[in-house]
Parts: C-alpha cells; structure tokens; sequence
C-alpha cells in the first residue's frame, strides 16, 4: 500500500466527487475509528481481486465509446511509439480531437498475449490523452465507471460507502458550525476576491518602485494573511505567528511593521536587501488580518554598491539589518528610525520611495480585506478564511499519502560554489511520511558556505513551497494557504547551507534558493512523476557591467534566467525562462545605454538534453565591451550538469569566457566579482542548458528532424541519443536505418535510468 | 441620400450597421460569419439591412470594415509561408521574446511560448551590423545575402519578412535586401521592419513584421473580393479599413500593412463606448466588452489620452498602437471546472468548441451562459430565437459542477456567476491601480453579448454608477466603425537625453515624419485641407521602463524643449508618485494624422429589432439566493426618459439587460439605458 494508488495525472484529473471519495478514504484510514475498517478491507476479497484485475482491459470499450461520444467521428489516434518488454508493454500514444492533439504513455502488463497488452496499453494512454483534452467529461467517465486503468485505491468498495458518505458529512458539518454559518459561496468568493486583491498590491509595486530590482525584475511579493498570522495567499516569505509571538505583542491600529533581518525572529525574505512591510488590519479594535508586502531595495549600505557582493563573509558586511519595527505607530511615522534607514544606504531617495510603495501596497490589502469584512459581515468573512484554511488542509491531507513514499527517499544536487573559492555545496534532502504527517528531512546538506550563497530559511516558508509544489499540476490558480502547514514536519540542520548560522552571509542566496526547487523536483520524482520537471528549473544567472567613466554610459544589469525544462507532458522552451516575467533585455535598447555590443545571442543547438521530450536549450549571447569597466557575474551549474530524468539526457553546463581585444581567451568562473575588463574585450556568456524528460528513444522521429531542421539539435545528437539518422544534405530521415538503429539501441539491455547526470557530474568529484 | 455601411467580421457573427445619413437612422443586423469567404455573410446580412431600410445598395457611398480575419488567421495558422531575414547571430529572435505575462505565476507546467510565425528554417541572418545611432559597422554581404536568399525561396517562401536590428535608424540595409529580393524573384510579396515600425526594441517590431507577411495574403484576398462583389452591385463605395488605434485606413493600405488592424475590433467597440461615455456623465469610464469567448476591458478618459503601443495578437507581443484594450479572460462560453482542490475555476473553451451545454450544438462541460440559465436570467430564446435555449441540458451540465461543490443548482450557480463576476471586478481595479486611478469612481460602459446581463451586479461590487447599457450592446464595434475617422502615424526613436535634442534636430524629424503621414493620407485620398496632424514625444527617466506620452507643439518645435522635461517629471509624479534623479531621455517622436469624424452615431436613432422570443410579462429569476418576480421587458418599447424598476430583465435582439432589485433603469435621450441604484435617485 506505500506505493501510490493513482497516479498524479489521475488526481489531477479526477473531480471533486472523486477526490472526495480518496480522501474519505485516507480519512478512514488515518483516524482509530476506521482503522478497523481499514485492516478489514485489506483482508477483503474485494480488494484481492482489485489488485490482481489488470483494470487495462476494462478500458478498451469505454474509451473509444466515449471519445467517439465526446467528438463524434471528429478524433483520430495514432500509436507514436510502442515498446514490449518481459513484463510490461508501454505505448505513446498521440490523440487528435477537436484539433487539438495530446500525447501520452499508456502501460499495461505483458502477459504474454501482446496484441491484447498492446490494446490496453493504447487503451490506457488514450484515456490519458482524453483526460488532457477534456478533464471534466474524463471524471464523468471515471465517476460513472470507476477508474479502472489502475488498482483501485482501497476501501473504495460498496461496503465502504457508508461509512465514507458519513466521513463527508461530518467533515461539511466541521466546516459549517453551528450558530455562524456562512453561505456557501462566500469562500469561493472571498478565494477570488483575496487573489485580485494580493495582485493588485503587485501592480501598486510595479507602478511606483524605483527599484529596478521590483519594478523590472519584480523581485517583490505581497500576501495576506488571517487575524492569527496565517497565510491566505501571497508569498511566503515571513513567518508572521512567529514574527509576532516573539516581538509585537502590543499591536494596535495604525501600526505598520518593517523588518529585513532574515535572523530576527519570523524572518523576513532570504537577504538584507529585501525589506518586508507587515500591516496589522484593524475593524475598528478587532485585529481581522494582515497584510504584507516585501520588495528588493537598491542599496541598503555594505562595501559594494547595490548591497551585493559575491564576496563578503558575514551578515555584518551586507548592509543595514533592521528586525521587526514599528515603522508607524497608531499611525505615527517613525522619523527618527527613517533617518536611521536613510543614513545606511546609497540612495536614499529610492529607498524611501520604496519604502512608502511598499507600505502603500499594504494598505491597498487592508482597504480590501476591510471591504469584505463590511460586505459579508467580519464573522462571514472570518469563517470564509477559516473555511479556506480547512480547504488546503483536506486537500495537502488527501494528496501527502499520494507523493510521499512511506519508506524514505533522498535525493541530493549541488551548487558549485560560494565565490570565494570553496565549493561545490551539496544540498539533500529526504523524504517520507508516517501516517498522514509528511517529512522533509534536509540533513546531509553540507555546512553553510564561507561566502555568501546561504540561505537562513524558515520552516513555515518550505512548508508552504512544498504545498504550493505539490499542488501546481492539479490546480495552477490554486495560491494554496497554510491551512496544510501542519501537516509538514521540516528539519532544517542547524549551521547547514539552507539553516545558516548568524552570522553567516546570506546577500547572494539566488543559486541556492533556485536548486532547491531541482532537489524537489528530484525527490518527487519517485512517487509524483509527472509532476516533476528536469533539472534546470533553478538557473538564475546575473550579469553587471558598470563602465569606469559613468558618461560612457550606465551601467548594465541583466539577469539570465535559463530555459524551461522538460516537462512530464511537453517540451521545454528553448531561450525565455518560466520564472517570473524575467525577459532578456532587448539588444537594441541595450546598446543605446551601455557601452556594450551584442554581436549575436542565439540558443544553443543540445544544450537541452534529448528526451521524450527535450529539455528547453540555453542562450549564449557574445557582449563586446567598447569601454572599460568592471564586470560582475553569479552563475552556477558550470560544474554539474542539469540532470535528465526517467532516460531523458542531461544538458549542457554554463561557460563563460573572456577575450581580449589582442585574442587571449580565458575561462571564467561561475562567480566573478568587478573583473576589470576592456574596450574591446569580448565576453562569451552561454547558459546552462535544461534537463530532457523520457527515453530519447521514444521521442517521434518527426520531432528529431524537425529539430534539427530548425538547428536546435545536431545530426550528431539525433543519432546518437535519438537513434534518428538523418541526411546532412537533405536534412531528411532515413526511414530503415532509422528504424534499425532504433531497434538496435532499444534491444540494448539495462534498464533506463531514473536520472542522468551526465560526464560532467559534480558527484564524481566530491 | 448617402448611406454609410459599417462591418466587423468576427469569428462567430458578422454584424452590420447602416447608417442611413437622410434620415439619421441606423439599422443593424447580426449574421453568421463564413470563415471560408468572409464577404459572403456580410453581403447575406446586407441584403437584410437593404429589406428593413429605405437604403438602395448604391446609396452606400462608404463602407468600413473592421475585421478579426488577421487574428483568426494566425488562430487557424492559415497565413503565408514566412520566411525571415535578420542580423546574423540573432536568427533566434523569435524564440527570445518570454514566456507567460503573469506576474504571480511562476510554474513551468503552465509556461508557454508563441510558435514563431516564421519557421527557423526559413530564417537566415544576414552578415551586416547597424549601430545604434545608425552607422553602418559592417557593411551588407550582397552576394551572401543573394545566396541566402536563393535558398527560402527555393524552399517555397511565400512571402519575406526583413526586419534588421537598428533599422529604425537607418534602413538602408533592409531596402539593399528588398531589391536583392525583387531582382531575385520579381512580385515576391516583401514586408520590410522600417516600413512599419521606426521604434527600437527588435523582439517587438520582428514580430509585427513577421505577423505583417503571414496574415497579409487572406486581408488582400477578403478586400479584394469585397470590392469587387460591390462593384458588381452598385457603384463602387470607398472601402476603408479600421485600425487597432481606432482610425480608419485606405484599403491599399491595408493590403500593405494589414497588421495594424489585427485588433480593429476591439478598438471600434471601445471608441464607440468612448462616445457613449462622454455623453452620458462625467468623469472616466470603463469599457467591459464581455462576448462569448472573450471578455475585455478599456479604461477611457473624458479628455482621449493618446493610444498606447502595447497592442497584441493571442500570445504574441507586437507592441501594436491601441485604445489600452485588456483581454481579461474568457467570454460567457468559458467552462466551469471543479478540480479536485474543489475550488471553481473559469477556462477558456477551445476555439472550436461546441459552446454552452444549453444552446444544444454538444457542449456538455457546464459553462458561464448555462449558469446564468440556472438562475432564470437568460430568456429562452437568443439572437431572434435563432438558438434556443436547452433549460434540461444547462441542468444536466451544471449539475455535475454542483454536485461536485456539494451545493444545489441554484446555489451552484450563483456561486459561479459570483465568482465570475468577482474575477472582472479584480481586473477592473488591476487596470485602475496600474493608471493610479480609484475603480469606483468609473462609469461602467457594459456590452458584448453577456455584458448587460453582468453589469448590475459588477456595478454593485465596485460602485460603479451610473452602469451604461448601450442601445445596441452587442453590435459596438460596427457602431464603432460607422464613425471612425482616418489616421495614420509614425514614430520615429531617437533615444537621447533631452539635453542633448536641439530644436533643430526635434525640428528636422518631426518635419520628415509629417512629410510621410502626408504622403500616406495623400495615398488614401484625402486633399491637404482634410486632414490636421499632432505631435507627441515619448520620455522616460534613463534606463527606465515607464515611458510617458506627452504632445508637443508642432508650430513651433523648440518651445517644447522648454517645458517638456518639467512636463514629464510632473506626469511621471502623477502616475508613479515619485521623481528621480536621473537623466530624463527623449525616447520616440510621432507624428500622428487624422481626419475629423464626420459622422456621430450618437445622434443617430438606432432601428432596433424586436427580440423575437415570445415575452411572457412576468419571469422568476434568482438573484440573490430566492427566485423573485420579475418584469419582462422589450428595449424596443422602451422610450426616453422611461424608467424601470428592478427586479427587471430588459430583452433585445442581441443581449439581455439584468436589473437588480434595489437598482433603476432609466432610458437616456440617445437610446442608451442608464442603470442606478434607487437610493441615489432620493438624494
């Protein structure tokens, strides 16, 4: 029973009906009343049969049935690729209905009779397929037939009904107490209307930030959260009850809190640099919420300017430090602790600007949630929070049981190293989970680093990260809550890389910060397959050029976020990046400001490792500096390959290098800090590429060769991983030699492996 | 007697509105489209027009068409085979240009790209280098570029796409091409980046270019048949095109540069909300165009501030000039969806999907429309009784959401319409915040065909009165494009500090541009004395990417100096709430051209049609929990000055207009329905 009964696609696709029926059971399972039950439907016969029922073959009728319902004659299939193994026959499978096309595995067992394991196979990756296109007329289905293309989740039998409908009415009775019952569709609404709320705070932020940090990089959040500090939606950057359990006993309307210190109590973003604003909301004396908002300033002080050195040691060398202040008090600015903040920092007038935005962002959050509270009345409003806090609760509850494995599983990735010379730093985490509680255990991350890639994180903020993870294939708009909070048990070791012990430098977090989202992806992808990406969900390059003589021109920032990596159901994306609105800089608008050159930016044909689907390629852009400077780079993954996964391949690690005017060329490292580089010089910036998703093998021959017709993968490439021989001249396929080879590297034995790290593996060095 | 005839081609319904200039009546009708020959549905829906009216085919002496054919082209991937010529070492700009606009959403599940409208493999870069300031660094490699050229063309170019970077500054190298080209193979069909856009930031103007050559093909084609099918029945009317910025151009124009009317629908419904806003009360107002599969949104000022150039097609960012239209979301046809995190989620249906459960054509996945048929507020018969309303069908479908949320129908319902509406008011104060302007002091403007059914309740969320309910809700942008006026502009990047731009530069290109605009009016056929021009600049703080649009003075260009950086660092105050200390940049200069509007279909008294449907006097409709009595109205018996009390439902031919219990409706001198709540009427 540790092995997850239905697979993500299938929860994701299930409905609301559905996934009340698996949470009655995990219900029925974790609680002392229904253990009995529980251990009876073990025993069951019923079950028995469930589990030794290849369900596959139940499919086949009723899916053709019902594309052919839902499209009438208007879908087409077409088996893309077929692979029979001893045991198990597995087939992708291409879907055409209502010109849209989906492609998905299907798998069934090889009994023997493989025409018939075929059939099942397609059977199943059609059902995939359609539940892509169509996910509600796929739950009908399910509803109405059960979902039969896997064992049957247990308990899910007629005896178990009851029982289960009782479990539902008593978990709707909880959240309907008696005496302030609240209509029903108040949650929905106030879902909606906190989420239109927390991004209009962003739009505040974006039109009056100096920063550029905010307002182009958007390196800024905005939340809000309940009267007890928990979070209703936004980011997750500070820990609120414990902010205010340690420091802001006294809170009273008209208070406005401002703290930067990621070592003060709660917390605030990752670095000194961002500054967190908290605004208590009052009706009237009643403490109903609060609302947050952090942003990047410019420069709060420290030796380099914009409070940003990949060099520094200590927290004491990255600026002001400013722990939980009332920046208002009962509405009063606090003018002596503002000439404080101004006296520490290059810029003041930019800082106070954003400071103001950032408190005005606040208070755009208090107007709102101040109008919900007079629109439904404060208890409606409150319940509604609550119900909401519940919500994500039954929903982490349902879904914990589905991705974390009972017995644990570990996965560690590495950062190459803190800019001071020292590294790589690997980052590891293990998890399981023991009843309905899940783990996430990172000891085994190495110290933290002399420099200062570290990261001072709060428990409160991975719990939420991982929720959020968890639940951004089944429901994207979700911006779940921490009502789930309490069902994940972090251990973050003391002194270590993501616990960092004060007074350790944090101003340079960005590496870390972004391979923790690849450790995810690589624990996960054990239990939760097609909710992982391949590595590379984590490059957040930074390149700075600032000329000696400021007339020369300004300075220039850009930031290199890489590719989109493979995904369980698409490609990558070859060159932009999926965080943020990050966008490279246009060339021409860079030229006019900088005394720079871009002679040509282009993606890298392989960078993307091959796959079923591949991995997103990196840009390689060429500056030519036409006077001199100094030049500053964070980068990693120039030491370890962003690894593939389930066969897909790995891609290809970050370079940079710098030639003179006179034609020396020289490597540099991930890290460079005010390089003095020269009119002329010539700097090669290629980013790291993105990890492939699936057996290469598998991937359709027309894809390789649109590919390579395109230059994003070579001919080499396609023969070699893709098993895709193509004509140099005619850029054709070589249909027989194609399938020959493809054969022939299918029948090699050994088993694919689950991750690739490739030739260039930092775990080989360490 | 003279008649003007306006179009929009959407990609549902063709609608037509005539004006007949004797009488000042106004005739409208809405006809299906066909997408195989667009000219078709319009002479089927003009043929109607001609039967209801006192107007003879030749009476029509202009007709505007506005038009969704390029973005359905590019919806379908019907265009031209692209071929794109570029800078060598940038052969990949059109995969560069980003992903997802979403601030919040920073999940690579959902990331996309748009699929470039030029495949890479009829791109090449082109060995030659501009500088920013328009230096030629490395000169053009002719006989490279012949080469190249051989190669797409061989490869079966159907049309070639030059866009060079800094061709703004210097077009020299993009011309040396489209010679090469037309030596090569004479009449092959060539868009050139400089001919379009003079602006810097090569993503943008790339991809205009690009999605200039791919849609250029189906508008020649369409304008063409459409002449000639109206040469065939009467004289022949000037034929003229509505823009994105809500002008009109020429039709030679427009077979040029087709690209600037991808978003001519839009425009003209927001420019006819813009005249109905001016009339009906003071102060700013919003725009809600909430359609079938679409919903959008415009802010509008009393005082017309300048078209913004943020304009795109689907998920490809052109930079486009436009009225500062927003797609919000998807339209009433929008699916419902439960998933199993059991909150509700609004989804945009595929473009061809069946529609609404209830209109019987094969939805089954509940929808926005089948909500509101749920709560009684849609009759039972839409369009005339043209589709009818499958009350069983919207239960079916409807029930699988209510089941799935644990409530009843009606309660189901409700909560989806509330959240729906929710979701647009959220929109609504986003795009106020973004111009540092408070929701709740707009006029709400409501049309499209789900919009009236909304904008009471919309209203009520952000008290926004009065709510203006058009008199022909459904048809604006044909309204729209009944009194368009001709544009034409061209800017041109110069990106200096403002103190290094001197009168005599600011001077020089201001008098190239209007040079341009002239001869391009002069090519639409309009004498001098037709048409005025205005001057604007863009300024930015250096590096910045807020850009302001302030006009100048084109008599006498160096006076503007004077001022204009004052001018800028109080506006850029008044949106942002901050100066800096940084060097203020002048960053584009335009000259813009423009007719006066000859025609104010203001004034003009809408023919309206009957609704068709059998009207019973009384219906129950739900809005706040219980299903009350509710008056039944025909706008057509509704005359100025009559006032209706909520609960009320006012039917048309092409929407339904919900009032509110509470709420009053009263009928403006122009036709359009003004909905109050009553309480105010006391004061």
């Amino acid at each position: 029973m540790n092995k997850p009964d239905l697979s993500l696609e299938e929860l994701a696709d299930a409905n609301k009906s559905e996934f009340d029926r698996l949470f009655a059971t995990q219900m029925a399972l974790g609680t002392p009343i229904a253990a009995d039950g529980a251990a009876q439907m073990l025993t069951s016969p019923h079950l028995t049969e469930k589990v030794t029922d290849n369900a596959p073959s139940a499919v086949g009728p009723h899916i053709t049935t019902l594309l052919t319902d839902t499209y009438a004659k208007a879908w087409s299939y077409e088996i893309v690729e077929h692979n029979v193994e001893p045991g198990e026959v597995r087939v992708l499978c291409r879907l055409t209905a209502m010109g849209q096309t989906r492609m998905q595995f299907g798998t069934a067992v090889n009994d023997g009779n493989i025409g018939i394991a075929l059939q099942r196979a397609t059977d199943d990756a059609l059902a995939r397929c359609h539940a892509d296109l169509a996910p509600n007329t796929h739950a009908d289905f399910v509803s109405a037939h059960g979902h039969q293309s896997t064992p049957q989740v247990p308990g899910l039998g007629p005896t178990d009904a009851l029982r289960q409908s009782e479990h539902i009415s008593r978990v709707r009775k909880a959240n309907t107490r008696a005496g302030d019952d609240v209509e029903k569709s108040v949650p929905y609404i106030v879902e909606t209307a906190l989420g239109s709320a927390r991004r209009e705070m962003e739009i505040v932020l974006v039109r009056s930030a100096m920063s550029s940090g905010i307002r182009l990089q958007r390196d800024a959040g905005t939340m809000i959260a309940d009267a007890n500090g928990h979070l209703l939606v936004g980011h997750t950057e500070t820990d609120l009850p414990k902010m205010l359990r340690a420091s802001m006993p006294d809170l009273a309307p008209g208070d406005v809190i401002l703290h930067s210190d990621p070592y003060s109590p709660g917390g605030a973003g990752g670095h000194l640099n961002d500054w967190a604003v908290v605004t208590p909301i009052f009706l009237g004396t009643r403490l109903v919420g609060f609302s947050s908002a952090y942003g990047h300033m410019t420069d709060i002080g420290s030796e380099s300017l914009g409070s940003n050195s990949v060099t520094t040691h200590s927290i004491f060398g990255e600026g002001l430090r400013v722990p939980p202040i009332k920046l208002y008090k009962n509405g009063n600015l606090n003018h002596e602790a503002l000439a404080i903040l101004a006296s520490n920092t290059r810029a003041p007038a930019a800082n106070h600007n954003d400071l103001m935005t950032l408190v005005a962002a606040t208070k755009i959050g208090e107007a709102r949630v101040l109008e919900l509270c007079a629109r439904f009345g404060e208890q409606s409003y409150t319940r509604a929070s609550e119900i909401l806090l519940e919500q994500t609760h039954r929903v982490m509850r349902a879904i914990i049981p589905k991705y974390f494995p009972i017995e644990p599983q570990s996965f560690e990735d590495y950062v190459d190293d803190d800019g001071c010379g020292n590294g790589p730093f690997r980052l590891k985490v293990t998890i399981w989970r023991e009843e309905d509680k899940a783990y996430l255990d990172w000891t085994g991350t190495d110290a933290q680093a002399f420099g200062p890639i570290n990261l001072h994180l709060q428990e409160s903020t991975l719990q939420n990260l991982v929720g959020r993870y968890l639940l951004r294939r089944i429901d994207p708009e979700m911006e779940p809550s921490g009502g789930g909070n309490s069902l994940f048990d972090i251990t973050l070791p003391e002194g270590s890389l993501i616990k960092a012990a004060f007074p350790a430098a944090l101003g340079s977090r960005r590496h870390i910060l972004g391979r923790l989202r690849d450790v995810i992806n690589g624990v996960f992808s054990h239990s939760a397959d097609s909710l992982v990406v391949a590595a590379g969900e984590s490059n957040q390059g930074l390149l700075t050029f600032i000329p000696e003589d400021a007339t020369q021109g300004i300075a220039l920032t850009e930031t290199h976020f890489g590719a989109v990596p493979a995904r369980s159901t698409a490609d990558g994306i070859d060159g932009p990046s999926w965080e943020h609105t990050t966008k490279l800089y246009s060339v021409e608008a860079m030229e006019h400001q900088a005394p720079v050159r871009v002679d040509s930016r282009r993606c890298i044909p392989d960078s993307g490792g091959a796959g079923s689907f591949r991995g997103g390629n990196g840009v390689a852009t060429t500056y030519q500096f036409t006077a001199p400077g100094a030049l500053s780079i964070q980068d990693d993954r120039q030491t370890g390959q962003p690894w593939g996964i389930f066969g897909g391949r790995p891609g290809s690690c970050s370079e940079k290098s710098l030639t003179t005017k006179n034609g020396e060329r020289r490597t540099l490292a991930p890290k460079v800090d005010r390089l003095p580089v020269y009119s002329g010089d010539k700097l090669l910036y290629a980013g790291p590429g993105t990890g492939g998703w699936g057996d290469p093998l598998r991937r359709p021959v027309e894809a390789v060769q649109k590919d390579v017709a395109r230059g994003l993968t070579t001919i080499v490439s396609a023969k070699e991983y893709y098993g895709v021989v193509i004509d140099s001249d005619t850029v054709t396929i070589h249909v027989e030699e194609t399938e020959a080879l493809r054969r022939r590297l299918l029948g090699v034995p050994g088993k694919r492996s689950h991750f690739d790290f490739g030739k260039k593996s930092i775990r080989q060095t360490s | 007697m003279a008649a003007r005839l306006g179009i929009d081609i959407g990609g549902t319904f063709t609608d037509l509105s005539l004006l007949d200039e004797s009488s000042g009546n106004i005739y409208a009708t809405k006809v299906p489209s066909t997408p195989a020959d667009p000219t078709s549905g319009i002479f089927t829906g003009l043929r109607e027009l001609l039967d209801i009216s006192n107007v003879s085919a030749a009476d029509i002496a202009t007709v505007v068409n506005s038009t969704s054919i390029p973005s359905l082209t590019v919806a379908e991937r019907s265009g031209s085979k692209v071929a794109l010529l570029t800078s060598e070492g940038f052969e990949h700009i059109l995969l560069l240009g980003g992903v997802s606009e979403d601030f919040s959403s920073s999940n690579p599940h959902t990331a996309t790209q748009a699929e470039p409208l030029a495949d890479l493999t009829l791109t090449r870069g082109i060995p030659e280098r501009m500088s920013a300031e328009g230096q030629i660094l490395q000169p053009l490699d002719s006989s490279v570029a012949s080469n190249m050229i051989q190669e797409i063309i061989h490869l079966g170019a159907e049309h070639i796409a030059i866009s060079l970077l800094h061709s703004y500054a210097n077009p020299i190298h993009e011309r040396i091409l489209r010679d090469l080209i037309s030596n090569l193979a004479p009449g092959l069909p060539v868009t050139l980046s400089s001919e379009l856009r003079r602006i810097f930031r090569e993503f943008e103007r790339t991809s205009l270019t690009v999605m200039n050559a791919y849609i250029q093909r189906s508008m020649i084609t369409h304008l063409k048949i459409l002449h000639d099918k109206f040469t065939d029945l009467s004289a022949p009317p000037d034929i003229w095109v509505a823009r994105s910025d809500g002008g009109l151009m020429g039709s030679e124009r427009a077979q040029h540069s087709p690209i600037f009317a991808a978003l001519s629908s839009s425009a003209c419904a927001a420019r006819a909300a813009h005249e109905i806003a001016c009339s009906a009360a003071p102060g700013d107002a919003l725009a809600l165009d909430w359609g079938g599969s679409t919903t959008e949104i415009t802010l509008l000022h009393q005082t017309p501030r300048p078209p913004v150039r943020d304009g795109s097609v689907g998920p490809y960012r052109l930079g486009l000039p436009t009225l500062g239209t927003r797609h919000i979301g998807a339209g009433a046809g929008s699916l419902i969806d439960i998933p199993i995190t059991g909150m509700i989620r609004i989804k945009a249906a595929a473009p061809n999907a069946p529609g609404p459960a209830c209109y019987g054509l094969g939805g089954s996945v509940a929808t926005l429309t089948d909500a509101n048929v749920i709560l009684g507020r849609l009759p039972l018969g839409l369009l005339g009784g043209r589709v009818p309303i499958d009350t069983g069908a919207a239960e079916t479908a409807m029930s699988v959401v209510a089941k799935a949320l644990g409530m009843d129908l009606v309660e189901a319902a409700k909560a989806v319409i509330d959240v729906a509406n929710e979701k647009v008011y959220g929109n609504i104060c986003r795009l106020a915040s973004e111009k540092n302007l408070d929701a709740k002091n707009l006029t709400l403007i409501a049309f499209g065909g789900a919009g009236p059914l909304h904008a009471n309740a919309l209203g009520m969320l952000g008290n926004m009165f009065p709510v203006v309910i058009p008199p022909q809700p459904g048809m604006l942008s044909a309204h729209g494009a009944l009194s368009a006026s001709q544009r034409h502009e061209l800017s041109q990047t110069i990106l200096k500090p403002i103190t290094t731009v001197t009168g005599t530069l600011l001077d020089q290109v201001l008098q190239k541009l209007q040079t341009h605009v002239s001869t391009q009016l002069q090519d639409d056929g309009l004498t001098k004395d037709k048409y005025t021009f205005l001057a604007e600049a863009d300024l930015r703080y250096s590096g910045d990417s807020v850009e302001i649009t302030l006009p100048l003075h084109l008599a006498d260009p160096s006076a503007n100096l004077d001022k204009l950086e004052e001018q800028f660092v109080s506006a850029h105050q008044n949106l942002s709430g901050f100066e800096k200390e940084l060097p203020v940049e002048i960053v584009n200069l335009r000259i813009i051209g423009y007719t006066q509007s000859q025609v104010s279909t203001l004034k003009a008294k809408s023919q309206l049609r009957e609704s068709e449907s059998a009207i019973p006097d009384q219906c129950r409709i739900c809005f706040d929990g219980d299903f009350l009595d509710t008056q039944v109205y025909e706008r057509l018996d509704l005359t100025p000055d009559m006032s209706v009390s909520g609960p009320a439902v006012i039917l048309q031919y092409d929407a339904t207009t919900l009032i509110h219990p509470g709420h009053k409706a009263t009928v403006g001198p122009n036709g359009t329905l003004l909905i109050q709540p009553q309480a105010i009427e006391r004061v």
